[in-house]
């Protein structure tokens, strides 16, 4: 039979993005929002969020996501503009992700330095996979940014670097195109500092180097944090978001925190899968809040 | 800077080359373009994590029409190695895709039809409200007040009648999915009511008076009865009333 549902109402309103002040020194911190996590969004050490466009954008829905929350720092985070693609992101899904930021009064948008699809009437490969690190990759990428940032105006956009299991062939490094494209381009750089430190071990390079060539390039950032495994099998840490932040990652987040000091303007704890207790929520994120403070502090 | 306005600069090319080898989990198609240190076993490591996620996300959003069809996961892995994703395909467009496709390669029942058109037609709302944000949002305020100013069509001729634009008709050619015995085949709408998709069996007055106004845009019920004539005013004002409190109609 089909199903005959009852109407709900919900009211709608546009929220007003609430841009943090770029002088500010510890940086907003919160979770990437996920249901498993809301019962924590009250937490006092937490004063941000990141909506992930393909879990909160309901075609359907009328309220905002947040609901009646509130937060000092919103972000809104894509996985499909594409930025690497040779063809511009689809005006559709610029406009969903804008209704969205609006809703939420978000203060930025985010994607990833990859693509996940060739380009206009051709495949969706259905995750993002860097581009071969190359001039003309370059030229499409930061082509693709500045219409993305056009369109976005008032909300800065921040780049991802992405956690590969494989690099194409390029003439270039991962840092090199990263610094070109932040410096061409002025976007902020989403730096993932767990997916930097997979990179580092799967690819074998020295992540804290990366941090001092390409921090400096970067107008302002925000971070994410996450803890994945070591697949003894593939030889190769996995960036799966299912497990706590690991030592190495705080490390690398205290120096990055050092380096941007003064642009980062918020960072994300991402946790997808085997969520952890009440106490495992909470320690961690206060965990991101004091070494941020302790690191502002020291300065 | 390169020219990216040839759609097959050699750039747009060679993605084109590494996203379908990708999409495929053709591997070996793109070895030769790995960096040193990444190897084809990489790369299949990426591919089968996608087709996974994949296949589990269509199989969640087909539930419904599964169970329609005996061997209904043979029908999924088939489409998941013929077809890949399509760019910029959101939502539930992979699934529909898929649907699309069952409906080319097998010989569906009439019972199997229904099934699949129900599940074509809520994607169509669902792209619908993808596509028409406001509009979806701005109806369904005005449906807020929609009994209440129901009440006053009698009254108040500067009412203004505005057809919900989050909807879509499909046609049923079998009572599998209709509560009560109907003249088959039956036309059904599907339409938005707050976040949730409802339906309505309309008999074929019912749907040409929806088709009008959808033709007319918001208007009056004295421009409507003036255009129409099928109907009286009296008619319409009932007529309205129950589209409304259905959530086909609203009222400023």
């Amino acid at each position: 039979m089909i199903p005959m549902i009852g109407a709900t109402k919900t009211a709608f309103e546009k929220a007003k993005p609430r841009p943090l002040s770029e002088t500010r020194s510890v940086p907003a911190i919160g979770y990437a929002l996920f249901e498993e996590n809301r019962h924590v969004l009250d937490d006092p050490a937490l004063n941000a969020v990141e909506i992930t466009f393909e879990r909160a954008a309901d075609p359907l829905r009328l309220g905002r996501c947040l609901g009646e929350l509130d937060f000092a720092y919103v972000s809104v985070h894509a996985l499909q503009l594409s930025p690497a693609s040779p063809d511009p992101p689809a005006r559709a899904y610029l406009d969903a992700l804008r209704a969205l930021a609006e809703e939420n009064g978000a203060a930025a948008v985010s994607d990833h330095l990859g693509f996940t699809r060739d380009g206009t009437g051709g495949v969706e490969m259905g995750h993002f996979t860097p581009p071969p690190f190359t001039a003309a990759a370059l030229d499409a990428t930061c082509r693709n940014l500045d219409l993305i940032q056009d369109y976005f105006r008032g909300r800065p956009f921040f780049l991802e670097n992405i956690a590969s299991l494989f690099h194409f062939r390029g003439t270039m490094s991962e840092a090199e195109f990263l610094t070109c494209v932040l410096q061409r381009t002025g976007c902020g750089w989403l730096l993932d500092v767990t997916n930097l430190y997979a990179n580092a071990r799967n690819h074998g390079y020295d992540a804290s180097e990366f941090l001092r060539r390409v921090v400096p390039a970067a107008r302002r950032l925000q971070m994410h944090l996450s803890g994945g495994f070591f697949d003894a099998e593939a030889g190769l840490y996995i960036d799966s978001h299912s497990r706590a932040v690991p030592e190495e990652v705080w490390a690398l987040y205290r120096q990055a925190l050092e380096l941007g000091r003064g642009k980062v303007a918020a960072v994300f704890i991402e946790r997808d899968q085997d969520f952890p207790d009440e106490a495992g929520w909470r320690a961690e994120v206060r965990k991101a809040r004091r070494i941020a403070e302790e690191t502002e502090v020291r300065a | 800077m390169t020219d990216l306005t040839e759609p097959e600069s050699p750039y747009a090319e060679q993605l084109r080359r590494y996203a379908r080898a990708l999409a495929a989990g053709r591997a070996d198609d793109v070895s030769a373009a790995l960096a040193e240190g990444s190897s084809p076993a990489h790369v299949m490591l990426f591919t089968e994590g996608n087709r996974a996620k994949r296949h589990e996300k269509l199989r969640a959003q087909l539930e419904f029409v599964a169970v329609a069809f005996t061997g209904f996961e043979n029908l999924l892995a088939a489409y998941l190695r013929d077809r890949p994703p399509a760019a910029s395909d959101t939502g539930a467009g992979d699934a529909d895709r898929f649907l699309e496709w069952l409906g080319k390669t097998c010989g569906l029942t009439p019972e199997q039809h229904d099934y699949v058109a129900c599940q074509r037609a809520r994607h169509a709302v669902e792209a619908e409200a993808f596509r028409n944000r406001a509009g979806h949002v701005r109806f369904q305020e005005l449906w807020a007040t929609a009994q209440r100013r129901a009440a006053a069509l009698d009254t108040d001729a500067g009412l203004r009648v505005h057809l919900n634009p989050i909807r879509a008709w499909s046609r049923f050619a079998t009572a599998a999915l209709l509560h009560t015995e109907r003249v088959l085949p039956a036309d059904v709408l599907f339409f938005a009511v707050g976040t949730e998709i409802c339906t309505a069996v309309l008999e074929p007055k019912g749907r040409e008076r929806i088709e009008e106004l959808a033709s007319y845009g918001p208007c009056t019920l004295n421009q409507w009865a003036g255009r129409t004539r099928h109907a009286d005013g009296g008619e319409l004002v009932e007529l309205c009333r129950d589209l409304a409190e259905m959530g086909l109609v609203a009222f400023s």
